[in-house]
């Protein structure tokens, strides 16, 4: 059982609604964002995050915790007894059970992977919503995604006209 | 956030187009190039849309895509494209252009056919009055974030090789090189070394260095002539700008299908197809500036391909087609099918069946990423 170790540093991060979060400072550096501001010492004791709410924050925080690279002694230990192999195929299914949330909880998730800068958060969501939607028809799509068609009916006409091909 | 979503979209040539008659906003983001080039930088590889074939007079596209990614022939109609356009030679393709030699006219024709855009190339007057011209095109883009791919509007570089100066064989080849940003040749380059050969493969590019061997011979052809096969191999580096004849492995001397291959992470190998096995060759260049031959593996055809062996006594025809850079893969002609092997993998799986029976051309694969707006009048119609 792996134990927060005496003297790591922390940090905190806030939502604007007002939820304070301790974590661990290598995994908010899970976010190139977090990171650049650690490193440039713009963090305080406490960094708010803007326009993510607490709900999609403590998210964000429990992915950045799964995926933080186990370093150090327990680390070391854990990598000991579990091949790197597995360890991928574990975080695989983990990720599956993860981005099982509504729409507009992955919307939001896309959101704060792409202010925040975390790559495998902003894969991860992004190419689920790209695998939900790419079999389905163009009227499938945007209604999935709430988007209107704004083309008037000869406009979109022309588009399927010149790439016949590409709406087989 | 579409970016990042449409970014993820699969490479194939459907893709952009779908999402572009989803909303204008989002053929907004389809057709901006900086979002392109981050489409283009995520997946790497653009995909293998097809091969393009001289046959007679025509420059003829065959798509390899299942629909809805299958692009039709006619999309890429040379005579369409290219007003005045009537009989030329195929000497390329590379990083979605093709490079022709228009047969009266003695000038090249550098074309995109996803954009229609082409570009007219003098021959340079060093080479005019020479009977084997090679080329090859290549991008030219410097930017390190470029990803080729998707390299319309970016510069090109054309490389010009003649195997030998004269009508005769035996005297040493020379190259020259275009740049489009310029719009002038440079100085012909030479090498003291003498070429066995006159007539070549299309020449193929490994790290940046490209390679030419003899012209493999055609697989029903009654007529060899073994005097123009042989070991040697020219080679033309861009970084130096140097042309040199080097050897390939010995048994290249006999053969009469075979291919310029990347083995490795930038080494340039060699398949040599003989007796209906592959024998798969790397040189290494030791630290000293020697280079080895290494025969890597030899594969029996048949099991690569998945057919029965060859009967007892009968001789099947075989003809290795062409090479697709980008993916490492070989194009196989084999009892009037076109299959494609995964030099490192030895993988295949077949493309095609040939239309003609009997004979098959060099193949030229196309790879590239496809936008809306590349080819179309969207951007006419909206903007």
């Amino acid at each position: 059982m792996a134990t927060r170790e005496a003297g790591k540093k922390m940090i905190m991060l806030k939502s604007p609604d007002g939820m304070e979060f301790e974590v661990e400072e290598a995994v908010a550096m899970e976010s190139q964002t977090i990171r650049k501001m650690i490193e440039d010492d713009c963090a305080d004791t406490a960094i708010l995050i803007p326009n993510i709410n607490s709900k999609i924050l403590s998210r964000v925080i429990e992915y950045c915790n799964k995926h933080v690279p186990t370093t150090g002694a327990t680390g070391a230990a854990a990598s000991d007894t579990v091949a790197p192999a597995a360890l991928a195929e574990d975080l695989k299914i983990w990720d599956a059970e993860f981005i099982k949330v509504n729409r507009a909880t992955r919307f939001n998730l896309i959101q704060a992977a792409s202010y925040l800068n975390i790559k495998g958060l902003l894969d991860l969501t992004s190419q689920t919503t790209i695998d939900t939607i790419s079999d389905n028809s163009l009227e499938e799509i945007r209604s999935f995604l709430s988007t209107k068609n704004d083309y008037l009916p000869e406009e979109e006409q022309t588009i399927r006209r010149e790439n016949q091909w590409a709406f087989q | 956030m579409l970016r990042e979503i449409l970014m993820r979209l699969p490479p194939q040539p459907s893709s952009l187009l779908r999402a572009s008659a989803v909303c204008k906003s989002w053929l907004r983001v389809a057709t901006d190039p900086r979002f392109l080039r981050s489409f283009s930088a995520h997946h790497r590889k653009p995909p293998l849309l097809g091969v393009f074939e001289r046959d007679d007079y025509d420059i003829v596209f065959t798509p390899v895509l299942d629909p809805p990614d299958r692009i039709p022939p006619e999309r890429f109609n040379t005579r369409q494209q290219i007003r005045g356009f009537r009989k030329a030679d195929l000497l390329g393709c590379r990083q979605g252009r093709i490079l022709l030699l228009e047969m009266d006219m003695d000038w090249f024709i550098v074309w995109d056919p996803i954009t229609g855009e082409h570009h007219h190339v003098d021959i340079p007057p060093a080479f005019d009055k020479l009977s084997y011209l090679y080329g090859a095109v290549l991008c030219a883009a410097t930017d390190q974030s470029h990803m080729h791919g998707s390299c319309h509007s970016s510069p090109f570089n054309l490389v010009l090789m003649s195997p030998c100066q004269g009508y005769e064989d035996g005297t040493p080849p020379i190259a020259c090189v275009y740049s489009s940003e310029t719009g002038a040749w440079g100085n012909p380059i030479s090498t003291t070394n003498r070429c066995e050969f006159a007539r070549c493969n299309p020449g193929i590019l490994v790290g940046n260095v490209l390679y030419w061997t003899s012209k493999s011979v055609n697989a029903k052809s009654k007529y060899l002539n073994l005097d123009q096969l042989g070991d040697d191999i020219i080679e033309f580096d861009l970084d130096r700008q140097s042309l040199a004849v080097i050897k390939g492995p010995p048994s290249l001397n006999h053969s009469t299908t075979h291919q310029i291959i990347q083995s490795g992470d930038c080494d340039v190998g060699l398949a040599i197809l003989s007796h209906g096995r592959f024998e798969m060759w790397e040189r290494k260049v030791s630290c000293h500036g020697g280079a080895t031959w290494f025969l890597q593996k030899i594969v029996e055809m048949h099991t690569v391909l998945g057919l029965p062996p060859q009967a007892e006594g009968s001789v099947r025809a075989v003809e290795i087609l062409g090479y697709d850079e980008e993916n490492g893969a070989m194009f196989l002609f084999v009892d009037n099918n076109v299959y494609m092997v995964e030099a490192m993998s030895m993988q295949s799986m077949k493309l095609y069946q040939c239309s003609h029976h009997s004979y098959a051309n060099d193949i030229h694969p196309f790879t590239s990423f496809y936008a809306p707006g590349d080819c179309s009048s969207l951007f006419l119609v909206f903007w």
